[in-house]
Formats: C-alpha cells, sequence, structure tokens
C-alpha cells in the first residue's frame, strides 16, 4: 500500500518537500545576521 | 471521510515530512562539516562536556578530564572539570588566584593560550611565582559561580578570588531541556536558533537589549539574587582570608554608546557598598570602532582572542595591586 501511494501521490510529495526546503533556505537566508538574541545555552 | 482517505492525508502529512528531516539533516551535516554554527556549538558543549552536579544550587558542571573542539577551539577539562590543568590542592610558595565567571571566562571559540586567564597568569608570573586556576563555566550565574567556589574552589585556598562579572550572570539559573537527546538532531537546534533569531528580528523586545535590561529592573529577582551571591562571596572572603574583586566584562554590541551603562553602573555601586573593589571594563572598549571585530564568529558576540588580550591587558594592573 505504502508503494502504491508513494507513487501515486509522488509529485505531491516532491513539492512540498521543496516547499520545505524554500522555506528552511528563506529562514536560513533572512536570518542570517550578526547576533541580536541573548546567549542562550542548552544545559544538557 | 472514509478511512483510506484518512490514511492518505495522514501519508501526505507524515511522509513529506519524514523525507525533507532526513535529506536536510544530511545536507546540514555536510554544511556543517565546513561552517560553525553557534547555536550548534553550544548544544554540542551541552551534550560533549556538561553533566548534572549533584549539588542543585550548582545545577550543571563540566565533566571532569574531557575534550571537545567547539567554536573552533579546543577545550578540555582537568580532574575538577575545570578549562585548566590540574593543580595540586596543597599550594606552594606562589601566590593563587581562581577566576569566577560564565562561558566569556571559560575562554569560549578561543584557544586556552589566548585567554584572558592565561594571558594574566603569564604577566603575573613575571611579578611573582601565581597560579590562576580558570572556573569559569558556560551558563553560570552569579549563585552558581558562588556555589562551585564553595564545591570545588575553596580547597585550592586562593590568594585571591576575581569574580569576572557579565550582564547576563542575573539570569535565573537555566532549565534542564526536557528531551535533550534531540540535540543530537542538528536540523532541531537549527530551527530552534533561527526561529528565535526570527522572532528577535520581527519583535525589539525579544532581542539581547530588553533581555539584559529587564534583569535589573524593579520586580525582577534575577539582579536581586546576584546580590544576595555577591554578598555571599563577600562573606567567604572574609571567613576564608581570601581578597575578593569583581572585574565587569563589557557586552560586546555597543560599546560608544554603552548599552548597559546604567546596569554596571547599578552592579558597581552594590559592590561599593558592600566593600568589594570592582572595575568596570566597559568604558576602556569605548574606542573600539568595530565592536563585531571583537567577536568570535558573527552569529557569536563572545569575545575573540583579540578581545580577551585588551580584558587581560585592562584588567592586569587591578588584579595584580595587592600582590608581593
Amino acid at each position: 500500500m505504502i508503494l502504491e501511494l508513494l507513487k501515486k501521490y509522488r509529485w505531491h510529495i516532491t513539492t512540498i518537500v521543496l516547499l520545505y526546503a524554500v522555506i528552511s533556505l528563506w529562514l536560513f537566508f533572512f536570518t542570517d545576521a550578526p547576533q541580536s538574541v541573548p546567549f542562550e545555552y542548552q544545559i544538557n | 471521510m472514509n478511512a483510506r482517505r484518512s490514511v492518505e492525508i495522514l501519508f501526505l502529512v507524515i511522509v513529506p515530512l519524514a523525507i525533507f528531516l532526513l535529506l536536510s539533516e544530511i545536507v546540514l551535516r555536510v554544511y556543517l562539516s565546513r561552517h560553525i554554527f553557534y547555536d550548534v556549538e553550544m548544544s554540542r558543549y551541552a551534550l560533549e562536556l556538561k553533566a548534572d552536579s549533584p549539588n542543585p544550587l550548582i545545577g550543571h558542571h563540566h565533566r571532569p578530564d574531557s575534550e571537545a573542539r567547539l567554536m573552533g577551539a579546543s577545550v578540555r577539562t582537568n580532574s575538577d572539570g575545570f578549562r585548566d590543568d590540574d593543580y595540586s590542592v596543597e599550594k606552594g610558595e606562589g601566590r593563587r588566584v581562581l577566576l569566577l565567571g560564565d562561558s566569556l571566562t571559560l575562554g569560549w571559540g578561543v584557544e586556552k593560550e589566548a585567554t584572558f586567564e592565561h594571558l594574566l597568569e603569564l604577566r603575573l608570573n613575571e611579578r611573582e611565582p601565581t597560579e590562576v586556576i580558570n572556573l569559569g563555566v558556560g551558563n553560570y550565574n552569579t549563585t552558581q559561580e558562588v556555589n562551585l567556589l564553595i564545591d570545588k574552589g575553596l580547597k585550592y585556598d586562593p590568594d585571591l578570588v576575581v569574580l569576572f562579572y557579565f550582564i547576563n550572570d542575573a539570569e535565573p539559573a537555566p532549565q534542564k531541556s526536557r528531551f535533550p537527546q534531540l540535540g543530537h538532531i542538528r536540523m532541531v537546534t537549527f530551527y530552534w536558533s533561527r526561529i528565535k533569531a526570527l522572532e528577535a528580528r520581527l519583535s525589539e523586545t525579544t532581542g539581547y537589549r530588553e533581555a539584559y535590561s529587564a534583569l535589573y529592573r524593579e520586580g525582577n529577582t534575577g539582579w536581586a539574587r546576584s546580590q544576595a551571591a555577591l554578598r555571599k562571596l563577600s562573606e567567604l572572603s572574609r571567613a576564608n582570608g581570601f581578597d575578593l574583586k569583581v572585574v565587569l566584562l563589557p557586552e560586546l554590541h555597543e560599546l560608544a554608546d554603552y548599552a548597559f551603562a546604567k546596569e554596571h553602573a547599578m552592579v558597581t555601586d552594590f559592590l561599593g557598598e558592600i566593600g568589594v573593589p570592582a572595575l568596570d571594563l566597559a568604558p576602556m572598549f569605548r574606542d573600539e570602532a568595530s565592536p563585531q571585530s571583537l567577536w568570535v564568529a558573527m552569529d557569536d558576540a563572545h569575545p575573540n582572542a583579540r578581545a580577551h588580550g585588551l580584558i587581560a591587558e585592562y584588567a592586569f594592573d587591578f588584579i595584580a595591586e595587592g600582590g608581593r
């Protein structure tokens, strides 16, 4: 069934993945600026 | 809607997301093999060098005898978890100085040989034999710094303790992540970091200036907690017979018209009231034409090697005073 769905929706899937990629690239370049947030850390 | 339609919608939500996360994680890891992101490095710092402390007043500390390459610099901890050589507890004939502080004192993003701790040690030794021990741990506030001194520093019987105060030392103790293992997924750190940056771009209230200033406003307990810790440190100095000094490190965004002059004045005034000598380094950086030239990286305003050199130079006389 999964293969069948992959085949049926391959262009939908490709489009959504590309959309995510475009959003990520936009986020990357739009926020690629000198640090403006306070220092923050993970503890562990 | 029949069951098959529901399965198809679920499929169209989950599968593209899974494919995207997998591909982007691979791409990001390849990118990170040649580039450094501050937030990813901080996440690695937490995962590779930090551990829970048994003392709840400390929260976290460095793993002893550990090593990692973080923000382009090698960080190695000694048997006490300090970024320093091992020192015998028994004191020799020389002077012993302990430095307390957070990631700036640790020397984040700077090789050990270029940290102000190391540079001060070299210069102090030109005058008299001096051991300088670096107790700096990333993310510590004043309360944690003082409690680390009690737990691990006092046994070294210091002659002098210097606390390097940074504007965010009044922050509350950080809470441990509920899902620490997510830090292993670079995309999670990337999105977390970039969404924060996006918020800061769209709203002034989430930026560093507002966040740090707010710690010192009436009604915020951050500065009150720092005051209590500084008072306790002063009492410790009297009870244990060591000198105590405080150096205020500059926040490296706006130096000509220093953004936190009022907050630094609050700290130095308070230290004056409790009789602790203090030196504010911010005015000494006023003529730096390009603050960013002092940063570790564009996305990381920690002091770089040049800034560490200036800190050591400007603080030297103040720290050396009272020596032999």
